[in-house]
């Protein structure tokens, strides 16, 4: 009997005590942590396609982006921002763009830029502050600085005196002898800026003020041929005396006549910039993530400013800019030279933008018909 | 196993009482064990979640007073008048020291020019030239004090834009190093793996202990619990999930006013149930083990008491079937079953003594039934000899009888022949006289002759000595030709007789001669007993197996009390009237053994004065 007993208690101990054990087990695992599920890094493509004007990117650059990551870059061009904007609604599909302040915002409303992740973008970190978090594109979540520039005069420093103003270009002295280029947002921005107004105007008697003030410069002015980079060569025959300009005029010009020099008039300047971008509609994100990652790097980023003449927005890049340019005034301005200075966008305003539209039209074909 | 064979036809009342007993003992456990551990879990999580919601107050409360401090300074900077500020830019260097926290202040005009700065580090915000397209200038010119997103310099010095309107329309702007509200949050300690972070609303890290989680732009919105939490209207969210770093936790959030800032404050879920789980093993063993020295007391208790006395009583039980009487089952306690026990023995006692008494009255009886047995006996013995006796008489009589009819028969053979002779004239002729005398003597010598036939076949039908000839007869034939030899004597008492047979009525299995005579016979009684009137012959079914045939007759009936005797030997009805009615008496009587030889049945209905109906069945089959 007694054996009995003990042999149902001991089973039911044995049950208990089991029991007790796989609890323990339980509680255990509540402790170890669920693994991460695994995410597999997106399969890197053969190429990505790069969207830019032409020689944005050094072929060294390039060769070295394909050398670390096995992804060769498809460099295509385009002649004008205009363009971009085109090529973009008629669906296009490339990778990464470069894009200018001034259609950033529309593409954003039209949906036409893919955000980008930060996480694969770690040096984003060394982008200047004052670029980062503008009204535009409040936290950079579609764009990344790219290059950016200022707007003057470039002249002959032997044939004008130095100006001071604007205005200057519809000073009669010099008809015939004023470039313009055919950029009317330029043109319509310096005419507002001669007349102290917003660059950036939405209103429309604005805009019809700066209109008249471009007539008048049209009188002076020839356009300067689109196929040529830079004023420089017309500088320096003296075609012409004296041109709206950049830094890569100054640059060039610098090199053909030590007689060409660059200012920036009292009014203020035109400050344009663009972005690198990358397009919604790219099956390949993550490797254009790292691109822009790679582009970003301080001795890459340098390398570009090197190879363009133009401006960066990477702070970090600055100790592997060539020394000239670095301290170089017109590419990196001196920041108090840089009071009322405006950045280059566009007026949302649909009749503005009509106008502008109109007024500029006027002025080609005013130009072409004293041509 | 054999056991539970046993549970199941319930032979073992000590393995169910066991069972249930265990059972029982384990609910109990159970239902305490749980109510226990259930308390104690909720103690565990109630404190925990309490010093949590203490801990995010708390660091929320350091946070908003943080930025209060600042909104302070930003406040008193954007008061002060402008070209009081510009010929003492020294004053914000002083403010910029009062805050620890801030690397940079500024103050702009509406156009986006600076009008002053002071900074720790690198001065940037006097390097701005983007000023009025930077979304810090233009909230605070739309008049919100705006906090800036999260930035990281390219010294991974993570910062924040705060920026707010003056009073002549200008904007002021500090940069705030967002490290020092990480020191706040690592400073939030509870428990032992208890940690704070702060995100904000999109679900960006954007202060932790860890520098490198907020440099690597470390999210929690890919946790889907956690984006549920984010967008709580009430802010104060607890709950159980997985952390960014995929550790299970329990965590509490708190929301940052002003702030687009969430703290959540995180408990491995090892730790908020650490308490429950110590006292789940702790209760559970211990009770496992209280409950394994109950069971094994109270068991052997039970077992003594009352299982080891029932299994005594049970031996007694054993003992008495084997008719062992003069045990007695041992009584050790008085109680419920001892009491059994005693009643037990004391039956075993009155048992014996009844056994006792039973054997006497059984020798008793015993003598006296082989008395009776003797007499039986003796009796049948008397009885075969009696009944040998009687076959010696039965045969001597009928062998008496068989002769003696012989020698009757004989002589008077020969007297009726001669008598014979002498009505035939054959010996000379007679007077006249002399022939009706001599016709008397036929007629008496006959009625002799007959009277010794019957006696005849009557003891020969006693005696089993006469055979019956079974065969099909027809009926039909067999009653004209009845019909036919009784008219004549019908005819002369000037009676009518009439013969009513079935059509098709099937043949009756008989002795045709015997049938014959038995029908011959009643059909003469009824003649003799009738006056006037008719007498019928009447042939139809008793039932499916015999036929039954009737004289029916319109005679003097027969007395109730006299029907009795009719058909018993030497029996005439009216023996005592005297009229001397012809026949030997012995007619029914043969015919009744006659009729029984054929296996029916002979009777007869009749009432005094109202003629009578005698009947017999004859099978219709063999």
């Amino acid at each position: 009997m007694q054996t009995r007993i003990l042999v149902l208690v001991t089973k039911f101990m044995l049950i208990g005590f089991m029991f007790v054990g796989i609890m323990s087990l339980v509680a255990c695992q509540s402790a170890v942590a669920t693994p991460p599920p695994a995410t597999p890094t997106p399969s890197l493509p053969q190429e990505l396609t790069f969207y830019a004007w032409p020689g944005y990117l050094p072929d060294k650059v390039m060769a070295d982006f394909k050398a670390e990551y096995g992804v060769g870059i498809k460099y295509e061009t385009y002649g004008s921002e205009d363009e971009v904007v085109a090529a973009v609604h008629a669906g296009k599909v490339v990778d990464v763009m470069v894009v200018d302040y001034r259609y950033v915002a529309q593409l954003i409303a039209e949906g036409a830029l893919a955000e980008i992740d930060y996480r694969n973008v770690p040096n984003y970190k060394n982008i200047s502050a004052n670029f980062r978090n503008l009204a535009h594109d409040p936290e950079n979540k579609y764009t990344v600085p790219y290059h950016w520039g200022i707007t003057g005069l470039v002249y002959r420093s032997d044939l004008i005196p130095e100006p001071t103003s604007w205005a200057i270009l519809a000073d009669p002295k010099y008809k015939g002898k004023v470039g313009i280029w055919d950029i009317p947002a330029s043109g319509i921005g310096i005419a507002l800026k001669a007349v102290g107004y917003s660059i950036n105007s939405e209103s429309l008697t604005e805009t019809q003020v700066a209109g008249d003030l471009l007539l008048k410069i049209k009188q002076n002015s020839v356009i300067i041929n689109a196929a040529e980079a830079t004023s420089a060569k017309q500088l320096a025959s003296g075609e012409i005396v004296l041109a709206v300009g950049w830094s890569a005029d100054i640059i060039e010009g610098r090199t053909l006549s030590k007689e060409i020099k660059f200012v920036i008039p009292q009014e203020g300047t035109l400050l344009w910039g663009d972005n690198l971008v990358i397009q919604a509609n790219s099956p390949h994100q993550y490797a254009a993530e790292l691109l822009l990652d790679f582009l970003m790097r301080p001795e890459i980023n340098a390398q570009l400013v090197n190879g363009n003449g133009y401006a960066t927005a990477n702070e970090a890049a600055r100790p592997f800019v060539d020394p000239e340019l670095l301290n170089d005034p017109v590419l990196f301005p001196d920041t108090q030279k840089l009071y009322n200075v405006e950045l280059l966008l566009l007026p949302r305003n649909v009749a503005v933008l009509k106008l502008r539209a109109e007024i500029w039209q006027q002025y080609l074909d005013t130009l072409s018909a004293a041509q | 196993m054999n056991i539970i064979h046993k549970l199941q036809q319930r032979q073992s009342l000590w393995h169910r009482f066991l069972l249930l007993f265990v059972m029982g003992v384990f609910f109990t456990d159970f239902l305490i064990g749980t109510g226990v551990f259930y308390f104690i879990f909720l103690t565990e999580q109630t404190a925990w979640q309490g010093r949590q919601q203490e801990a995010s107050a708390s660091a929320a409360q350091h946070v908003t007073d943080f930025l209060d401090k600042f909104a302070q300074t930003l406040n008193t900077l954007s008061f002060l008048d402008v070209a009081y500020l510009e010929v003492h830019p020294e004053i914000m260097t002083d403010l910029l020291q009062q805050n620890s926290a801030a690397i940079e202040l500024a103050r702009f005009r509406a156009n986006g020019t600076i009008i002053a700065n002071a900074a720790q580090e690198e001065a940037v915000l006097n390097n701005f030239y983007t000023v009025p397209q930077s979304l810090w200038f233009r909230q605070a010119l739309a008049g919100e004090f705006y906090n800036s997103p999260l930035q990281i310099s390219a010294q991974d010095t993570p910062y924040i834009i705060i920026s707010r309107s003056t009073r002549d329309g200008g904007v002021v702007a500090a940069r705030l190093r967002m490290d020092v509200l990480w020191k706040v949050v690592s400073e939030i300690q509870f428990g032992q793996t208890g940690q704070a972070y702060i995100v904000n609303r999109d679900g960006l890290i954007v202060a932790h202990h860890n520098p490198k989680v907020v440099l690597n732009l470390t999210t929690i919105k890919e946790r889907p619990e956690l984006t549920a939490l984010l967008q709580a209207p009430d802010n104060k969210w607890h709950g159980f999930y997985t952390n960014f770093e995929y550790l299970h936790v329990v965590g509490t959030t708190v929301a940052i006013p002003k702030t687009n800032w969430v703290i959540i404050t995180e408990l491995s879920q090892a730790e908020a149930f650490a308490v429950t789980w110590r006292a789940a093993f702790l209760l559970g063993g211990g009770m496992l083990l209280l409950s394994v020295a109950v069971i094994i007391t109270g068991s052997r208790l039970i077992q003594r008491l009352v299982f080891l006395p029932l299994s005594q009583l049970q031996q007694g039980a054993e003992h008495f079937k084997q008719q062992d009487l003069a045990y007695r089952v041992v009584v050790v306690h008085e109680d419920e079953i001892g009491r059994v026990a005693i009643s037990f023995n004391q039956m075993a006692t009155e048992l014996q003594q009844l056994y006792a008494g039973l054997e006497e009255k059984v020798a008793e009886r015993t003598q006296q039934l082989e008395k009776i047995a003797a007499d039986n006996a003796e009796l049948v013995q008397e009885r075969e000899a009696t009944i040998i006796k009687l076959r010696a008489v039965d045969r001597a009589k009928s062998q008496f009888i068989t002769l003696m009819s012989h020698e009757l028969r004989t002589p008077l053979n020969a007297v009726l022949g001669f008598t014979e002779l002498l009505m035939l004239g054959l010996s000379g002729e007679l007077p006249a006289q002399a022939q009706n005398d001599v016709k008397l003597i036929y007629d008496n010598g006959q009625h002799l002759l007959n009277l010794i036939n019957d006696i005849l076949d009557l003891t020969q039908v006693e005696s089993g000595q006469t055979h019956i000839m079974c065969e099909m007869v027809e009926v039909a034939p067999l009653i004209d030709e009845i019909i036919t030899v009784a008219a004549g004597l019908v005819k002369i008492k000037g009676l009518e007789i009439s013969a009513h047979i079935p059509a098709h009525f099937p043949p009756v299995y008989a002795d045709r001669t015997r049938l014959k005579q038995i029908l011959l016979n009643l059909l003469s009684n009824a003649v003799k007993f009738t006056e006037m009137g008719q007498i019928s012959l009447k042939v139809d079914w008793a039932d499916e197996a015999h036929a039954r045939f009737r004289v029916v007759d319109t005679g003097i009936g027969i007395s109730l009390d006299k029907q009795e005797f009719i058909f018993g030997k030497f029996q005439q009805v009216d023996m005592s009237d005297g009229r001397g009615h012809s026949g030997t008496g012995l007619g029914l009587s043969i015919c009744k053994e006659l009729v029984e030889l054929h296996g029916g049945k002979i009777g007869v209905k009749s009432e005094l004065g109202l003629g009578a109906e005698f009947y017999f069945t004859i099978p219709l089959s063999p």
